[in-house]
């Protein structure tokens, strides 16, 4: 997401995803120091304080976090100097602290190699024989937060918080789309 | 956007939109940053975010550390700047 400066591509860049995050319940995002203003080094936001989920209906939980970095394309770029890249996500849906669906890429991390988009399905939603895929870096697109919001509205029945939720996630999906650059 | 009658013409007007007042975004300083990190490391790991953070860079994770937790903890490093 583009901005004239660094606070205003950060702000471009988390407001839409505060929307979505709004169509499920109240969105308390919370960014790391200096996440709006330093260029060149890595930041995260989080739901919450980071280890309490976002309570849903049904008894369900959803965890977000995303670290992104703001670079500095140059001055000829005008209005668009500023632009906040995505550099990991994690998103995730839970029942009861057991795990439903995840949606997982982080390139960065020292703990894995699995360095591709990926799934974990958990062992929650599997019969006994398919126990295997509970570990399983299931390869995917690159997902966005709007659709993983709109998975767990259309697909598993978590309660919309507001009345214009698909409108809202299509608005916000289609800024994502249009500044993505993978 | 909506229509009304206006003057025996029928005028579209904005639809009032949906704002949600109590979202919000905080941004932290370093020590509410550390507080967050340690705090997210023992809920999930049961580990301050120093114990963590020295096991994670010496590369000596202990087996039975859940991985997604590990994942997640990562995702907060910037907290613990």
């Amino acid at each position: 997401m583009p901005g004239a400066t660094p606070p205003a591509a950060v702000q471009a860049f988390i407001e839409p995803l505060k929307d979505a995050i709004s169509c499920v319940g109240i969105a308390h995002i919370t960014l790391s120091q200096g996440a709006r203003k330093a260029v060149g080094k890595t930041h995260s936001w989080t739901l919450n304080d980071g280890s309490s989920p976002m309570r849903l209906s049904g008894g369900l939980s959803f965890h977000a976090g995303m670290r992104f970095e703001i670079q500095d394309r140059g001055q000829s770029e005008g209005r668009e100097r500023y632009r906040v890249s995505t550099r990991e996500y994690i998103y995730s849906v839970t029942k009861r602290s057991r795990k439903i669906w995840e949606a997982h890429w982080h390139p960065l991390a020292l703990n894995s190699p699995i360095d591709i988009p990926h799934y974990h399905i958990g062992g929650t939603v599997l019969t006994e024989d398919g126990v295997y895929l509970a570990r399983a870096h299931i390869p995917s697109p690159r997902v966005s937060i709007e659709q993983f919001v709109r998975f767990m509205i259309e697909q598993i029945g978590v309660a919309p918080h507001r009345d214009d939720w698909s409108e809202q996630l299509e608005r916000t999906e289609s800024l994502f789309r249009e500044h993505s650059s993978w | 956007m909506s229509t009304m009658a206006h003057s025996g013409r029928r005028v579209e007007v904005p639809t009032m939109s949906v704002t949600d007042v109590t979202s919000t975004v905080t941004e932290l300083t370093a020590e509410q940053g550390h507080q967050l990190f340690d705090h997210a490391a023992r809920t999930e790991l049961g580990v301050s975010g120093e114990e963590f953070l020295r096991r994670l860079n010496a590369q000596d994770v202990p087996d039975d550390w859940p991985r997604d937790a590990i994942s997640r903890l990562e995702i907060l490093l910037p907290f613990a700047r």
